[in-house]
Protein backbone atom coordinates (compact mmCIF):
# COMPACT_ATOMS: atom_id res chain seq x y z
CA UNK A 1 0.00 0.00 0.00
CA UNK A 2 2.83 2.24 1.09
CA UNK A 3 4.59 1.51 -2.21
CA UNK A 4 1.64 2.32 -4.02
CA UNK A 5 0.87 5.87 -1.82
CA UNK A 6 4.83 6.60 -3.09
CA UNK A 7 4.65 5.88 -6.61
CA UNK A 8 0.98 7.74 -6.87
CA UNK A 9 3.19 10.51 -5.05
CA UNK A 10 6.26 10.93 -7.35
CA UNK A 11 4.44 10.65 -10.42
CA UNK A 12 2.50 13.68 -9.08
CA UNK A 13 5.52 15.33 -8.13
CA UNK A 14 6.92 15.06 -11.50
CA UNK A 15 4.14 15.79 -13.56
CA UNK A 16 3.58 19.41 -11.35
CA UNK A 17 7.16 20.03 -12.01
CA UNK A 18 6.40 18.96 -15.70
CA UNK A 19 3.77 21.46 -15.86
CA UNK A 20 5.56 23.88 -13.64
CA UNK A 21 8.59 23.78 -16.31
CA UNK A 22 6.32 24.24 -19.06
CA UNK A 23 4.81 27.45 -17.19
CA UNK A 24 8.47 28.64 -17.13
CA UNK A 25 9.04 27.86 -20.17
CA UNK A 26 6.47 29.86 -21.61
CA UNK A 27 6.88 33.13 -19.54
CA UNK A 28 10.82 33.05 -20.36
CA UNK A 29 9.82 33.05 -24.44
CA UNK A 30 6.87 36.03 -23.61
CA UNK A 31 9.26 37.66 -21.93
CA UNK A 32 12.10 37.59 -24.54
CA UNK A 33 8.91 39.30 -26.62
CA UNK A 34 7.94 41.41 -24.40
CA UNK A 35 11.85 43.07 -24.08
CA UNK A 36 12.77 43.35 -27.79
CA UNK A 37 16.29 44.47 -28.44
CA UNK A 38 16.88 46.21 -31.88
CA UNK A 39 19.60 43.87 -32.98
CA UNK A 40 18.22 40.70 -35.19
CA UNK A 41 14.63 41.96 -35.73
CA UNK A 42 14.52 41.49 -39.17
CA UNK A 43 15.99 37.73 -38.70
CA UNK A 44 13.76 37.02 -36.25
CA UNK A 45 10.38 38.25 -38.51
CA UNK A 46 12.33 36.25 -41.23
CA UNK A 47 11.64 32.84 -39.01
CA UNK A 48 8.08 34.02 -38.17
CA UNK A 49 7.38 34.03 -41.70
CA UNK A 50 9.17 31.04 -42.34
CA UNK A 51 7.30 29.16 -39.81
CA UNK A 52 3.70 30.85 -40.15
CA UNK A 53 4.36 29.23 -44.22
CA UNK A 54 5.51 26.11 -43.08
CA UNK A 55 2.82 25.44 -40.26
CA UNK A 56 -0.66 27.27 -42.20
CA UNK A 57 -0.04 27.65 -45.90
CA UNK A 58 2.23 24.33 -46.37
CA UNK A 59 -0.92 22.87 -44.26
CA UNK A 60 -3.56 24.14 -46.67
CA UNK A 61 -4.07 21.06 -49.31
CA UNK A 62 -4.30 19.13 -46.18
CA UNK A 63 -7.08 20.98 -43.69
CA UNK A 64 -9.33 22.35 -46.73
CA UNK A 65 -10.40 18.56 -47.64
CA UNK A 66 -10.87 17.71 -44.42
CA UNK A 67 -12.92 20.72 -43.22
CA UNK A 68 -14.81 19.97 -46.47
CA UNK A 69 -15.47 16.44 -45.53
CA UNK A 70 -16.15 16.95 -41.69
CA UNK A 71 -18.42 20.45 -43.18
CA UNK A 72 -20.38 18.16 -45.83
CA UNK A 73 -21.10 15.43 -43.27
CA UNK A 74 -22.34 17.56 -40.60
CA UNK A 75 -24.87 19.22 -42.99
CA UNK A 76 -26.17 15.88 -44.01
CA UNK A 77 -26.61 14.60 -40.88
CA UNK A 78 -27.72 17.57 -39.54
CA UNK A 79 -30.07 18.31 -42.06
CA UNK A 80 -32.11 15.27 -41.87
CA UNK A 81 -31.72 14.99 -37.97
CA UNK A 82 -33.56 18.64 -37.05
CA UNK A 83 -35.11 19.15 -40.43
CA UNK A 84 -33.22 21.85 -40.87
CA UNK A 85 -34.66 24.34 -39.09
CA UNK A 86 -31.85 24.07 -35.93
CA UNK A 87 -29.55 23.20 -39.08
CA UNK A 88 -27.42 26.70 -38.94
CA UNK A 89 -27.27 26.56 -34.90
CA UNK A 90 -26.28 22.96 -34.71
CA UNK A 91 -23.47 23.59 -37.08
CA UNK A 92 -22.09 26.56 -35.42
CA UNK A 93 -22.80 24.72 -32.02
CA UNK A 94 -20.29 21.93 -33.42
CA UNK A 95 -17.77 23.96 -36.01
CA UNK A 96 -17.02 27.28 -34.61
CA UNK A 97 -16.89 26.02 -31.29
CA UNK A 98 -15.35 22.73 -30.98
CA UNK A 99 -14.79 20.96 -33.89
CA UNK A 100 -12.62 24.01 -35.63
CA UNK A 101 -10.31 24.30 -32.78
CA UNK A 102 -9.83 20.83 -31.89
CA UNK A 103 -9.42 19.26 -35.58
CA UNK A 104 -7.05 22.79 -36.66
CA UNK A 105 -5.40 21.80 -33.36
CA UNK A 106 -4.99 18.14 -34.62
CA UNK A 107 -3.19 18.87 -37.44
CA UNK A 108 -0.83 21.51 -36.35
CA UNK A 109 0.49 18.70 -34.11
CA UNK A 110 0.54 16.09 -36.75
CA UNK A 111 2.66 18.60 -39.18
CA UNK A 112 4.09 21.43 -36.74
CA UNK A 113 4.52 19.92 -33.42
CA UNK A 114 6.31 16.84 -34.43
CA UNK A 115 8.22 18.59 -36.95
CA UNK A 116 9.54 20.95 -34.21
CA UNK A 117 10.39 18.61 -32.01
CA UNK A 118 12.59 16.63 -34.08
CA UNK A 119 14.45 19.88 -35.09
CA UNK A 120 15.25 20.76 -31.64
CA UNK A 121 16.23 17.13 -30.59
CA UNK A 122 18.45 17.12 -33.50
CA UNK A 123 19.26 21.04 -32.80
CA UNK A 124 20.46 19.54 -29.76
CA UNK A 125 22.20 16.20 -30.18
CA UNK A 126 24.30 18.06 -32.70
CA UNK A 127 25.22 20.84 -30.72
CA UNK A 128 23.44 23.56 -32.83
CA UNK A 129 21.89 25.47 -29.95
CA UNK A 130 25.54 26.05 -29.43
CA UNK A 131 26.26 26.99 -32.68
CA UNK A 132 23.72 29.98 -31.82
CA UNK A 133 25.39 30.85 -28.50
CA UNK A 134 28.71 30.65 -29.86
CA UNK A 135 27.75 33.52 -32.59
CA UNK A 136 26.57 35.40 -29.72
CA UNK A 137 22.69 34.87 -30.53
CA UNK A 138 19.89 33.59 -27.48
CA UNK A 139 18.51 30.17 -28.64
CA UNK A 140 15.37 31.46 -26.52
CA UNK A 141 14.64 34.37 -29.01
CA UNK A 142 15.97 32.72 -32.12
CA UNK A 143 14.42 29.37 -31.87
CA UNK A 144 11.60 29.66 -29.64
CA UNK A 145 9.97 33.07 -30.04
CA UNK A 146 9.75 33.14 -33.95
CA UNK A 147 7.79 29.23 -33.25
CA UNK A 148 5.99 30.48 -31.03
CA UNK A 149 4.45 33.37 -32.60
CA UNK A 150 4.70 31.47 -35.85
CA UNK A 151 2.91 28.89 -34.77
CA UNK A 152 0.18 30.53 -32.98
CA UNK A 153 -0.69 33.13 -35.70
CA UNK A 154 -0.44 29.96 -38.06
CA UNK A 155 -3.34 28.06 -35.82
CA UNK A 156 -5.56 31.18 -35.88
CA UNK A 157 -5.12 31.68 -39.46
CA UNK A 158 -6.03 27.75 -39.95
CA UNK A 159 -9.03 28.20 -37.50
CA UNK A 160 -10.82 30.84 -39.37
CA UNK A 161 -10.01 28.16 -42.89
CA UNK A 162 -11.23 25.47 -41.39
CA UNK A 163 -14.60 27.01 -39.69
CA UNK A 164 -14.87 28.84 -43.09
CA UNK A 165 -14.31 25.84 -45.76
CA UNK A 166 -16.02 23.70 -43.41
CA UNK A 167 -19.56 25.73 -43.32
CA UNK A 168 -19.81 27.24 -46.97
CA UNK A 169 -17.82 24.29 -48.40
CA UNK A 170 -19.61 21.86 -46.98
CA UNK A 171 -22.78 23.52 -47.76
CA UNK A 172 -21.46 23.94 -51.39
CA UNK A 173 -20.85 20.24 -52.00
CA UNK A 174 -23.91 19.11 -50.19
CA UNK A 175 -26.33 21.75 -52.09
CA UNK A 176 -27.40 19.10 -54.48
CA UNK A 177 -29.02 16.43 -52.11
CA UNK A 178 -30.22 18.41 -48.87
CA UNK A 179 -32.29 21.29 -50.80
CA UNK A 180 -31.55 23.73 -47.76
CA UNK A 181 -31.90 27.18 -49.81
CA UNK A 182 -28.22 29.27 -49.10
CA UNK A 183 -30.59 32.34 -47.91
CA UNK A 184 -31.74 30.35 -45.02
CA UNK A 185 -29.05 28.75 -44.54
CA UNK A 186 -26.60 31.73 -44.18
CA UNK A 187 -29.70 33.31 -41.80
CA UNK A 188 -29.82 31.06 -39.80
CA UNK A 189 -25.71 30.64 -39.21
CA UNK A 190 -25.89 34.40 -38.74
CA UNK A 191 -28.66 34.16 -35.86
CA UNK A 192 -26.54 31.23 -34.49
CA UNK A 193 -23.52 32.35 -34.52
CA UNK A 194 -22.81 35.38 -31.34
CA UNK A 195 -19.70 37.41 -30.57
CA UNK A 196 -18.72 35.33 -27.88
CA UNK A 197 -18.46 32.24 -29.90
CA UNK A 198 -15.62 34.06 -32.12
CA UNK A 199 -13.93 35.10 -29.34
CA UNK A 200 -13.93 31.63 -27.50
CA UNK A 201 -12.85 30.06 -30.89
CA UNK A 202 -9.89 32.48 -31.29
CA UNK A 203 -9.15 32.01 -27.46
CA UNK A 204 -9.15 28.67 -28.33
CA UNK A 205 -6.76 29.05 -31.23
CA UNK A 206 -4.85 30.84 -29.33
CA UNK A 207 -4.11 28.76 -26.08
CA UNK A 208 -3.69 25.93 -28.26
CA UNK A 209 -1.19 27.16 -30.84
CA UNK A 210 0.88 28.03 -27.19
CA UNK A 211 0.34 24.67 -25.24
CA UNK A 212 1.31 23.31 -28.99
CA UNK A 213 4.75 25.50 -29.87
CA UNK A 214 5.51 25.21 -25.57
CA UNK A 215 5.71 21.40 -25.34
CA UNK A 216 7.22 20.45 -28.68
CA UNK A 217 9.78 22.65 -28.03
CA UNK A 218 10.16 22.05 -24.31
CA UNK A 219 10.46 17.92 -25.47
CA UNK A 220 12.68 18.74 -28.03
CA UNK A 221 14.77 20.24 -25.88
CA UNK A 222 14.59 17.21 -23.53
CA UNK A 223 16.71 15.61 -25.55
CA UNK A 224 20.41 14.77 -24.29
CA UNK A 225 23.18 13.03 -26.23
CA UNK A 226 21.41 10.33 -27.93
CA UNK A 227 19.72 10.48 -31.31
CA UNK A 228 17.44 7.56 -30.54
CA UNK A 229 15.93 9.74 -27.76
CA UNK A 230 14.21 12.14 -30.46
CA UNK A 231 11.66 9.59 -31.64
CA UNK A 232 10.15 8.94 -28.00
CA UNK A 233 10.69 12.65 -27.42
CA UNK A 234 8.20 13.10 -30.85
CA UNK A 235 5.78 10.59 -29.27
CA UNK A 236 5.47 12.45 -25.99
CA UNK A 237 5.08 15.91 -27.59
CA UNK A 238 2.29 14.97 -29.82
CA UNK A 239 0.08 13.03 -27.09
CA UNK A 240 0.95 15.64 -24.83
CA UNK A 241 0.03 18.39 -26.90
CA UNK A 242 -3.07 16.79 -27.75
CA UNK A 243 -3.87 16.34 -24.66
CA UNK A 244 -3.35 19.18 -22.73
CA UNK A 245 -5.31 20.34 -26.50
CA UNK A 246 -8.31 18.90 -24.99
CA UNK A 247 -8.52 19.76 -21.44
CA UNK A 248 -8.46 23.68 -22.64
CA UNK A 249 -10.96 23.15 -25.02
CA UNK A 250 -13.18 21.65 -21.72
CA UNK A 251 -12.01 24.30 -19.87
CA UNK A 252 -12.70 27.05 -21.74
CA UNK A 253 -16.28 25.72 -23.28
CA UNK A 254 -17.50 25.46 -19.55
CA UNK A 255 -15.92 29.22 -18.85
CA UNK A 256 -17.92 30.65 -21.75
CA UNK A 257 -20.77 28.55 -22.27
CA UNK A 258 -21.68 27.17 -18.78
CA UNK B 1 56.53 42.19 -17.01
CA UNK B 2 53.21 42.33 -19.13
CA UNK B 3 50.70 44.41 -17.74
CA UNK B 4 48.06 43.72 -19.78
CA UNK B 5 44.93 42.17 -18.44
CA UNK B 6 44.85 38.57 -19.80
CA UNK B 7 42.59 37.29 -22.59
CA UNK B 8 41.66 34.18 -20.21
CA UNK B 9 42.18 33.23 -16.59
CA UNK B 10 41.18 30.48 -15.00
CA UNK B 11 41.60 30.20 -10.90
CA UNK B 12 41.45 27.36 -9.33
CA UNK B 13 38.84 25.93 -11.87
CA UNK B 14 37.86 22.69 -11.20
CA UNK B 15 35.85 20.56 -13.41
CA UNK B 16 33.29 17.28 -12.84
CA UNK B 17 34.36 14.05 -14.83
CA UNK B 18 32.37 13.94 -18.22
CA UNK B 19 31.73 11.24 -20.78
CA UNK B 20 35.56 9.78 -20.65
CA UNK B 21 37.01 13.12 -19.14
CA UNK B 22 38.23 12.38 -15.58
CA UNK B 23 37.72 16.35 -14.98
CA UNK B 24 39.90 18.41 -13.51
CA UNK B 25 40.85 20.20 -10.07
CA UNK B 26 42.00 23.10 -9.24
CA UNK B 27 43.12 24.36 -12.51
CA UNK B 28 45.23 27.66 -12.60
CA UNK B 29 45.08 29.21 -16.06
CA UNK B 30 46.37 32.17 -17.89
CA UNK B 31 46.91 33.23 -21.88
CA UNK B 32 48.06 36.33 -23.01
CA UNK B 33 46.79 38.47 -25.64
CA UNK B 34 48.40 37.30 -28.83
CA UNK B 35 50.07 33.72 -27.77
CA UNK B 36 49.47 30.42 -29.18
CA UNK B 37 49.52 27.87 -26.50
CA UNK B 38 49.60 23.58 -26.99
CA UNK B 39 47.70 22.44 -24.53
CA UNK B 40 48.19 18.74 -23.49
CA UNK B 41 46.85 16.55 -21.40
CA UNK B 42 47.09 12.73 -20.39
CA UNK B 43 44.08 11.99 -22.48
CA UNK B 44 42.48 13.24 -24.99
CA UNK B 45 38.49 13.33 -23.67
CA UNK B 46 40.33 15.93 -21.03
CA UNK B 47 41.76 17.85 -23.39
CA UNK B 48 38.76 18.14 -25.19
CA UNK B 49 37.11 18.64 -22.18
CA UNK B 50 39.11 21.49 -21.47
CA UNK B 51 38.64 23.17 -24.93
CA UNK B 52 34.94 23.20 -24.13
CA UNK B 53 35.17 24.69 -20.64
CA UNK B 54 37.51 27.13 -22.35
CA UNK B 55 34.65 27.91 -24.81
CA UNK B 56 32.30 28.19 -22.02
CA UNK B 57 29.99 25.09 -23.10
CA UNK B 58 31.30 23.09 -19.07
CA UNK B 59 30.21 24.88 -16.16
CA UNK B 60 32.54 24.89 -13.29
CA UNK B 61 32.26 22.97 -10.27
CA UNK B 62 33.89 25.71 -8.50
CA UNK B 63 36.47 28.49 -9.59
CA UNK B 64 37.18 31.61 -11.15
CA UNK B 65 37.27 31.74 -15.52
CA UNK B 66 37.78 35.81 -15.96
CA UNK B 67 37.48 36.80 -20.00
CA UNK B 68 39.49 39.66 -20.43
CA UNK B 69 39.21 40.55 -16.88
CA UNK B 70 35.64 39.65 -16.39
CA UNK B 71 34.65 36.79 -14.13
CA UNK B 72 32.26 35.28 -15.94
CA UNK B 73 28.49 34.27 -14.27
CA UNK B 74 28.08 30.77 -15.50
CA UNK B 75 24.61 30.59 -13.29
CA UNK B 76 22.70 32.63 -16.48
CA UNK B 77 23.62 31.19 -19.94
CA UNK B 78 22.59 34.81 -21.35
CA UNK B 79 25.21 36.58 -19.21
CA UNK B 80 27.72 34.28 -21.60
CA UNK B 81 26.20 34.81 -24.87
CA UNK B 82 28.75 38.33 -25.67
CA UNK B 83 31.65 36.37 -24.03
CA UNK B 84 30.79 33.25 -26.30
CA UNK B 85 30.85 35.71 -29.49
CA UNK B 86 34.05 36.45 -28.74
CA UNK B 87 35.56 33.26 -28.67
CA UNK B 88 36.27 30.88 -31.93
CA UNK B 89 35.52 27.22 -30.86
CA UNK B 90 36.98 24.95 -33.80
CA UNK B 91 36.16 21.31 -32.78
CA UNK B 92 34.75 18.21 -33.88
CA UNK B 93 31.33 18.85 -31.82
CA UNK B 94 31.05 22.64 -33.55
CA UNK B 95 28.28 22.74 -36.07
CA UNK B 96 26.31 24.28 -38.32
CA UNK B 97 22.69 25.16 -38.29
CA UNK B 98 21.39 22.46 -40.96
CA UNK B 99 18.70 23.86 -42.01
CA UNK B 100 20.12 26.68 -42.93
CA UNK B 101 22.57 28.04 -46.34
CA UNK B 102 26.46 27.48 -45.92
CA UNK B 103 25.95 31.24 -46.96
CA UNK B 104 23.61 31.81 -44.33
CA UNK B 105 25.53 29.89 -41.54
CA UNK B 106 28.69 32.25 -42.37
CA UNK B 107 26.33 35.35 -42.41
CA UNK B 108 24.18 34.30 -39.08
CA UNK B 109 25.60 36.25 -36.98
CA UNK B 110 25.64 39.48 -39.17
CA UNK B 111 22.45 38.83 -39.99
CA UNK B 112 21.64 39.45 -36.32
CA UNK B 113 23.60 42.38 -35.46
CA UNK B 114 23.53 44.78 -38.50
CA UNK B 115 20.04 43.73 -37.85
CA UNK B 116 19.39 43.38 -42.11
CA UNK B 117 19.54 40.26 -44.14
CA UNK B 118 20.44 42.24 -47.41
CA UNK B 119 24.08 41.40 -46.56
CA UNK B 120 26.93 39.38 -48.53
CA UNK B 121 30.15 38.05 -47.67
CA UNK B 122 32.90 40.01 -46.57
CA UNK B 123 36.20 40.24 -48.58
CA UNK B 124 38.05 37.73 -45.97
CA UNK B 125 35.51 35.17 -45.77
CA UNK B 126 35.05 35.09 -49.60
CA UNK B 127 38.65 34.93 -49.93
CA UNK B 128 39.13 31.81 -47.83
CA UNK B 129 36.21 30.14 -49.28
CA UNK B 130 38.00 30.67 -52.29
CA UNK B 131 41.11 29.40 -50.96
CA UNK B 132 39.43 26.01 -49.30
CA UNK B 133 37.20 25.65 -52.72
CA UNK B 134 33.63 25.99 -51.03
CA UNK B 135 32.61 29.05 -52.93
CA UNK B 136 30.42 26.94 -55.00
CA UNK B 137 28.76 24.88 -52.13
CA UNK B 138 27.80 28.11 -49.95
CA UNK B 139 24.32 28.10 -51.28
CA UNK B 140 23.76 24.21 -50.10
CA UNK B 141 22.25 23.80 -47.17
CA UNK B 142 25.05 23.30 -44.21
CA UNK B 143 23.20 19.29 -44.00
CA UNK B 144 23.81 18.70 -47.80
CA UNK B 145 27.77 19.36 -47.78
CA UNK B 146 30.23 16.43 -47.07
CA UNK B 147 31.52 16.05 -43.47
CA UNK B 148 35.08 17.50 -44.64
CA UNK B 149 33.59 20.83 -46.51
CA UNK B 150 31.75 20.96 -43.39
CA UNK B 151 34.44 21.49 -41.14
CA UNK B 152 36.02 24.21 -43.25
CA UNK B 153 33.00 25.92 -43.45
CA UNK B 154 33.23 25.89 -39.54
CA UNK B 155 37.02 27.20 -39.38
CA UNK B 156 35.86 30.17 -42.10
CA UNK B 157 32.74 31.36 -39.80
CA UNK B 158 34.69 30.92 -36.49
CA UNK B 159 37.80 32.79 -37.61
CA UNK B 160 36.36 35.21 -39.58
CA UNK B 161 33.71 36.44 -36.59
CA UNK B 162 36.07 38.82 -35.17
CA UNK B 163 37.33 36.51 -32.13
CA UNK B 164 39.69 37.48 -29.23
CA UNK B 165 40.31 33.35 -28.72
CA UNK B 166 40.46 31.08 -30.98
CA UNK B 167 40.27 27.14 -29.99
CA UNK B 168 41.73 24.90 -32.26
CA UNK B 169 40.41 21.28 -30.95
CA UNK B 170 41.90 18.22 -32.82
CA UNK B 171 42.11 19.65 -36.58
CA UNK B 172 43.88 16.70 -37.49
CA UNK B 173 40.84 14.42 -36.49
CA UNK B 174 38.12 16.11 -39.00
CA UNK B 175 39.67 18.82 -41.82
CA UNK B 176 41.59 16.71 -44.60
CA UNK B 177 45.24 16.45 -44.41
CA UNK B 178 45.12 18.80 -47.65
CA UNK B 179 43.08 21.30 -46.24
CA UNK B 180 44.42 21.48 -42.35
CA UNK B 181 48.74 21.38 -44.38
CA UNK B 182 47.13 25.00 -46.50
CA UNK B 183 45.37 26.36 -42.94
CA UNK B 184 48.74 25.60 -40.95
CA UNK B 185 50.69 27.23 -43.59
CA UNK B 186 48.51 30.30 -44.57
CA UNK B 187 47.74 30.50 -40.40
CA UNK B 188 49.69 33.81 -39.96
CA UNK B 189 47.71 34.99 -42.98
CA UNK B 190 44.28 34.21 -41.61
CA UNK B 191 44.65 35.02 -38.19
CA UNK B 192 45.61 38.58 -36.58
CA UNK B 193 48.60 38.15 -34.76
CA UNK B 194 47.13 39.94 -31.39
CA UNK B 195 44.43 37.01 -31.05
CA UNK B 196 44.66 34.61 -28.80
CA UNK B 197 44.89 31.05 -29.89
CA UNK B 198 44.70 27.75 -28.46
CA UNK B 199 45.24 24.60 -30.08
CA UNK B 200 45.22 21.20 -28.82
CA UNK B 201 46.17 18.34 -30.72
CA UNK B 202 48.06 15.40 -30.94
CA UNK B 203 49.60 16.51 -34.06
CA UNK B 204 53.01 17.50 -33.12
CA UNK B 205 53.79 19.10 -36.89
CA UNK B 206 50.92 21.43 -36.28
CA UNK B 207 51.67 22.16 -32.58
CA UNK B 208 55.23 23.36 -33.70
CA UNK B 209 54.02 25.19 -36.50
CA UNK B 210 52.18 26.99 -34.73
CA UNK B 211 52.22 27.32 -30.79
CA UNK B 212 54.52 29.64 -29.07
CA UNK B 213 53.84 28.10 -25.77
CA UNK B 214 53.00 24.46 -24.41
CA UNK B 215 50.71 24.10 -21.38
CA UNK B 216 50.37 20.74 -19.74
CA UNK B 217 47.38 20.28 -17.45
CA UNK B 218 47.05 17.30 -15.11
CA UNK B 219 43.47 15.53 -14.65
CA UNK B 220 42.26 14.79 -11.60
CA UNK B 221 44.02 11.62 -10.20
Amino acid sequence: MIHIIGKTGRRSIRSIQHLLELFALTYRIMRCGFHRPPEGRVLVRRIVAEQIYFTAIQALPLIIPIALVIGSAQIIQFAELSAQYDLGKTVVLLTVRELGPVVTAMIVILRSATAVTIEMGYMKVFHEMEAFQMAGLDPIRMICLPRLFGITTAMISLFIVFDLVSIFGGYALVWGVTYIPLGNFIVQIGKAISGSDIIVGLLKAIFFGATITVTSLYRGFDVQKQITEIPMATSRAAVESFLYCLLINIFLSIIFYL
Amino acid sequence: MNTETPVVELEDYYLAPQDESRGFAGVNFCLQRGEVVALRTERPADGRMLMRALATWVSPLAGVYRFMGTPLDFSDYRSLLPIKAKIGYIGSDASMISNRSVRENLLLQRFYWENRLGIDLHEKARSLCRQFDILNKLDMRAAQVNSRDYMIAICIRELTKSPEMVLFSQPEDFIGHAHLEMLVERWSSIVDNNITVVVFSYDDNIIDALANRTVTLETTS
